[in-house]
């Protein structure tokens, strides 16, 4: 927590202001009330209700808003200098947004790869309803165009659809959903909902048709029928349209339970219907003062009804259980006196309910009994667990909540193996600088109870282009409906699911892909001070990225054995393939048939890519990327020193005949202007060693050259006999070798760099540094007394390590490049120097 | 300057620097030879210099700031490029026997600074001048406007001289 607790709760008074909206609740409800969460103020702007309103972003209070004021937080330090520009603690190394104290770490992002399990045979059809389980099966459902089209549902798992699908045509046939109204000469059309599939794969559904009502108002109606049926099992059970053609609608389905209304009779009438089987028409009726809400006992028999109560004076309708758990908890409302009394939880095979709190409306309950919701007073999002209930914002990690408000719950899963549930929030999410701008989006909040092993955690999730919203399952894949780009008209079921690269020594594990194809990272380029915030930078990186010191052990002085775990959410190995599809000749790809393949102990810098193959249906690109430094270059600088001596003389030369003055003193004095001109601003060489097939360096950690001042700015990294060497250190070197050459001896440069750090940044010079001038004085004498064989042993022999500068630079960072620098590609540049003052 | 590497080059000005704190580590217990040359020089009160490293060898013929001092006056004013240098040598020679007195800063600084006076002599060699020429040639004021108020090397050099007595001759 980067703020001191005092300073927390300050931050967090300051935000208290909640605007308190009751919105009106149906005094007789055909439809569960609405949880508005987007409230609007009369100028149709959105309005926060529930959440931090962002600090006025005029920090130090001078008038001039943040994002043009030099000086933030008015310290008196210019943001340039500032090691927290904006004065919120964070020094602006570990900060993502250092000009707004507001914030200071963003929700991290998590792509999901979408799965098109509807595909083009329903495209012209709306699929309207999905499902999915914890076993990864999922299914849908559309209508076929036309007055009288069917209503069509098919089942998928593991990338196939089955064969036999659910259709009308004709009644009663066991296979076939069906949808009624044909009886009706009114105006209708139909839509399903209630849409499930259960741990055995079988799908439940109903079916509402719109028409209408005898006032000639359109109304909604409960149509024909709803079944219960499996796909794949040709003894799937009687639509219930058959039975009850009158009307039924399913409002809950689970593994054992569904609760059933029948609005045309003259009371309200539930129906039990149990593990696909369909009892004697049970028929609970409460007329009077109390109902009940109906529904099976999970250790009973067909006929081990129980009735559920309800406080006295109050009832629930089964069309107000708005969610029923494969294990059997429910959650709806509770009436009392045709008013709204309060939100409900029933136990599995409970005869009780436990009321929620006031103007509480549950969305859904878990196999935990864990239940969503929202607060209809608050305008808050709630988690319900045992008779308390936590609001949305009080559970997200506390650095995220001045950039997330409007939290509401969509959907929650059964908790996973490691005890962790997933809850589906839609909310607005801060983003851009200085003010920004709130952007709805979907997030996962994964929920680890107190005293779990890892803590709550928040991501962000990143769809393909109109994608939003839907059920997720307890492996974190979501069944959503979207349009998938580019060309798709019609909206298509789709499986989000998600696909990483993962390794312990990555530096931003897990990292997710989405696309057939993921960006290329050298799509990026850094400046100076992006390559200063490393962890920051390799978020814009569409690739697992692996530092060379991570991996390198400094005592075998070889590359560790470590290995990539490329991971699919949907767990089963069917029909899925990894396959290296590019990347250095190292390294070794196993259990590529599998969810969960493993790419072990590349030794080699580079990019390597891996495609997953899907149900040879589609592919997701991924990548890791173990960057690299420029080709090797150290030939280079070899011909440079040989080819100094008759450079720099002749530089010298001609400076002596444009400084010359008879009067003694001017021209020594006027060859000293020159050499402080030439070393201050000119002696900079361009070295961009670049190999053959262009795959080093890696540019997005090249800094773009010339783009500023400052270190990395000027230079690009290198690599020197397998060593990774700063081009700033290399050009230190060649200036050591050009001094030589204009007279002043190795100590007296030295001398030189290390009196002009101090002057500069009161520090002593890098021991690099003056390693890099000591190279290039040694170099030019090893030349000029034994020769150009003796120079060429003795640089293949230096420990070019003494060049690497871990405090400012990246050197150790990348991998070395293991070829030399191709000719043509590369661009080497003597400076022009002045031979004049 | 664009980076720390090669504006390592700012060199000159920062070796005075250097040896400006070399001389505030020196106890300032004779003549500071140096502040006096250095005010003189600022003021371009170049007839003022002239008189006073006149009589400073004669007063304090082994105090180094002096010597360092009329190897200045030797080179700038009377054009004496070799006495200037035998004048660095010796204190050089100084150095190099007791160089726990003279900092490696200062040394450093005096092999620079003779390194120059060479190059003057060879390159006015190479120009046909004579020494008579070049002491027909000084010109101290033309110097000092060319330098301006920029810093001259040979002056940080006597301000940087550490305050001892070299061994008489």
């Amino acid at each position: 927590m980067p703020l001191s607790p005092i300073a927390a709760i300050l931050r967090i008074a300051a935000i208290a202001a909640i605007v308190m909206a009751t919105p009106m609740l149906p005094a007789h409800p055909p439809n569960p009330p609405d949880y508005q969460i987007d409230s609007r103020n009369a100028a149709g702007r959105s309005v926060s209700n529930f959440s931090t309103p962002r600090v006025p972003p005029d920090t130090d209070g001078d008038g001039t808003p943040d994002n043009a004021d030099p000086d933030i937080d008015g310290n008196g330090i210019p943001n340039e200098q500032d090691p927290d520009s904006d004065g919120d603690g964070v020094p602006n190394s570990g900060d993502q947004h250092p000009n707004d104290p507001t914030r200071w770490q963003d929700v991290p992002v998590t792509q999901l790869a979408a799965i098109d399990i509807s595909g083009t045979s329903t495209e012209g059809n709306e699929v309207t309803a999905l499902a999915l389980d914890d076993q990864n099966n999922a299914a849908f459902a559309y209508k076929e165009a036309g007055a009288n089209g069917h209503v069509v549902a098919k089942r998928w798992a593991n990338g196939q659809l089955d064969a036999n699908s659910i259709n009308r045509s004709p009644m009663p046939d066991t296979q076939q959903i069906a949808v009624s109204g044909d009886e009706h000469t009114s105006t209708f059309d139909r839509t399903l909902r209630s849409f499930q599939i259960n741990a055995a794969g079988k799908i439940f559904g109903e079916c509402l048709y719109w028409s209408n009502d005898f006032f000639g108002n359109e109304t909604y109606m409960p149509g024909g029928f709803s079944t219960v049926a499996t796909i794949a099992d040709s003894t799937a059970t009687t639509p219930l349209a058959a039975l009850y053609p009158g009307g039924i609608t399913a409002i809950a389905l689970t593994t054992g339970y569904t609760t059933f209304q029948n609005l045309r009779g003259d009371s309200y009438s539930g129906y039990f219907f149990r593990h696909l089987e369909w009892p004697d028409a049970h028929f609970v009726h409460h007329a009077g003062t109390t109902t009940a809400f109906v529904r099976g006992n999970s250790t009973g028999t067909t006929s081990g009804l129980i009735t559920v109560g309800v406080p006295e004076g109050s009832w629930a309708w089964p069309f107000q259980i708005y969610s029923i758990s494969e294990n059997g908890w429910a959650a709806g409302g509770i009436f009392s006196d045709w008013q709204w009394s309060s939100g409900g939880v029933w136990e599995p095979d409970a005869e009780t309910v436990t009321a929620l709190g006031a103007s509480e409306l549950p969305f859904g309950v878990n196999n935990q009994g864990r239940v969503i919701g929202g607060n209809s007073s608050t305008n808050e999002g709630f988690l319900w667990y045992q008779g308390t209930s936590t609001a949305m914002p009080d559970l997200i990690p506390e650095a995220y909540r001045q950039q997330v408000r409007k939290l509401s719950p969509v959907s929650i899963a059964n908790a996973d193996d490691s005890g962790a549930t997933r809850i589906l929030i839609s909310a607005e999410s801060l983003e851009g600088e200085g003010s920004g701008s709130w952007i709805e989006r979907t997030f996962v909040l994964t929920y680890r109870p107190p005293g779990s092993a890892s803590e709550t955690s928040l991501a962000r999730l990143q769809f393909p282009q109109g994608v939003g919203g839907g059920f997720m399952n307890k492996h974190g894949i979501l069944a959503t409906l979207g349009k998938p780009p580019p060309s798709a008209t019609s909206t298509h079921a789709i499986l989000l699911v998600p696909v990483e690269l993962n390794s312990t020594v990555a530096v931003n594990t897990p990292q997710f892909f989405a696309k057939a194809i993921p960006e290329d990272p050298d799509t990026h380029r850094p400046t100076e001070r992006d390559l200063k915030n490393l962890k920051s930078w390799v978020k814009k990186l569409e690739a697992l990225v692996i530092f060379y010191d991570a991996v390198y052990d400094t005592s075998s002085h070889e590359v560790a054995d470590f290995d990539i775990n490329l991971a699919c959410g949907l767990k089963s190995d069917q029909g899925l393939t990894w396959s290296k599809v590019s990347g250095p000749e190292s390294g070794e790809l196993t259990l590529e048939q599998t969810a969960n393949a493993k790419y072990s102990n590349p030794k080699i810098g580079g990019l390597y890519r891996f495609d997953l193959d899907l149900f040879g249906t589609q592919t997701v690109g991924t990548q890791a990327l173990l960057p690299l430094a420029g080709a090797d270059c150290m030939f280079w600088i070899y011909h440079e020193v040989v080819a100094m001596r008759e450079w720099a003389r002749s530089i010298r030369a001609q400076a002596e005949i444009d400084c010359y003055s008879a009067i003694p003193g001017l021209t020594s004095y006027n060859l000293f202007r020159v050499w402080v001109k030439i070393s201050a601003a000119e002696f900079d060489y361009v070295i961009e060693p670049v190999n053959s097939d262009k795959t080093a360096p890696t540019l997005a950690f090249e800094p773009e050259l010339g783009s500023g001042g400052g270190i990395g700015a000027l230079y690009s990294y290198t690599t020197v006999n397998g060593t990774v060497v700063h081009g700033s250190k290399i050009n230190t070197l060649l200036w050591g070798v050009f001094g030589r050459y204009w007279g002043y001896s190795t100590s007296q440069l030295m001398l030189g760099a290390q009196a002009n750090e101090i002057v500069r940044k009161w520090s002593l010079d890098r021991e690099s540094s003056q390693s890099a001038v000591l190279f290039g004085g040694h170099f030019m004498d090893v030349y000029e007394n034994q020769g150009v064989s003796t120079l060429l042993q003795q640089m293949q022999e230096a420990n070019w390590n003494l060049l690497v500068d871990p405090v400012d630079l990246i050197e150790e960072k990348l991998w070395p490049c293991l070829d030399n620098y191709d000719e043509d590609k590369s661009t080497f540049r003597q400076p022009n120097l002045s031979t004049s003052p | 300057m664009k980076n720390i590497d090669k504006s390592i080059a700012a060199f000159s000005i920062a070796i005075f620097f250097l040896m400006t704190l070399a001389r505030f580590a020196n106890a300032q217990t004779q003549e500071d030879v140096g502040a006096q040359v250095q005010a003189m020089w600022s003021a371009n009160n170049i007839t003022q210099l002239n008189t006073y490293l006149q009589g400073l060898l004669t007063s304090s013929p082994d105090y180094a700031p002096a010597v360092v001092a009329g190897a200045f006056y030797d080179f700038i004013f009377l054009g004496k490029l070799n006495d200037a240098k035998a004048k660095l040598l010796r204190v050089s020679g100084a150095a190099q026997s007791n160089p726990q007195t003279y900092p490696e800063t200062f040394t450093t600084s005096l092999s620079a600074t003779i390194t120059e006076v060479n190059d003057e002599i060879r390159i006015q060699t190479a120009h046909g001048k004579s020494e008579q020429d070049w002491q027909t040639n000084a010109n101290p004021q033309a110097v000092k406007n060319a330098v301006g108020t920029n810093t001259f090397p040979i002056i940080e050099l006597i301000m940087a001289t550490p305050k001892v007595s070299l061994p008489s001759q």
